[in-house]
């Protein structure tokens, strides 16, 4: 496997299937996560990688490169997903202002187990708004920096630093009330 | 937990912290209110868990799925 460089992503914008195949191969796996983060559905979230890739190949000539092709895939796949979300009318709707209580929290962050791990945290993120989720998904799951996700999420850096701020105080309240 | 100013300003930068996103001085003065601090000291801590949780908490695609996936989306590109 050679890594993305100008070359591929020429090919890719040419539409040349073999091009196009090593960047699923490269890419199908980070992006599944993200998308299951969001979408916390198996199924949901194969079909919506799947609409991900046909999508970006379908729009390759158009591609201009001026964001790197990964961040160009994953504000695709975060488009299919929110479109998922309005479809099915899965909307998450939240009080926000319980992120302020931030009182009599237990220290519950001793679990080591790796099983466990997985459902604890995407219970918890199933109660977080889409918006909020979006961000944390995207730097603390994914690791994408705050200048990549503000690209994505079309937000200033400051933008998004006050939102992964606040959805964090949340997941930790989620966390602790999972327990 | 007591909240003074003083820790009400640390938990606002924490998250920057965190990332390495804070200046050299703000860290300093961040380091120096954790010395002294232990309830600063423990948000600290819990953020660092649940960022490790969320890091820990990765999916996974089958070498199954991954083989059908390549299928489908190939298989719809040839068919347009």
């Amino acid at each position: 496997m050679r890594l993305i460089d100008k070359e591929l992503i020429e090919k890719f914008k040419n539409q040349d299937k073999e091009a196009f195949s090593e960047i699923v191969e490269e890419y199908s796996e980070r992006l599944y996560n993200i998308i299951y983060k969001m979408v916390l559905n198996r199924d949901d979230s194969l079909d919506i990688l799947q609409n991900t890739f046909l999508k970006a190949f379908k729009a390759a000539p158009r591609f201009k490169g001026e964001s790197s092709l990964y961040t160009y895939l994953v504000a695709i796949a975060l488009n299919e997903a929110r479109e998922r979300f309005r479809k099915e009318k899965r909307f998450l709707f939240f009080d926000l202002d319980i992120i302020d209580e931030e009182k009599n929290i237990p220290d519950i962050y001793e679990e080591k187990e790796k099983e466990g791990v997985r459902e604890r945290v995407n219970s918890a993120l199933k109660k977080l708004p889409e918006s909020f989720r979006e961000v944390l998904v995207l730097k603390d799951v994914d690791g994408l920096s705050l200048k990549e996700i503000s690209e994505i999420a079309n937000l200033s850096e400051g933008g998004v630093k006050t939102r992964l701020y606040r959805a964090r105080m949340l997941l930790k309240r989620m966390l602790n009330e999972g327990k | 937990m007591k909240e003074s100013k003083k820790c009400l300003e640390i938990l606002k930068n924490l998250c920057g912290y965190i990332d390495n996103e804070l200046t050299g001085k703000c860290c300093e003065e961040i380091e120096a209110h954790l010395r002294e601090c232990p309830e600063c000291r423990g948000e600290l801590k819990k953020m660092e868990s649940i960022l490790s949780l969320c890091k820990k908490s990765r999916e996974s695609l089958t070498k199954t799925e991954k083989k059908r996936l390549k299928e489908n989306i190939f298989n719809s590109i040839e068919k347009e």
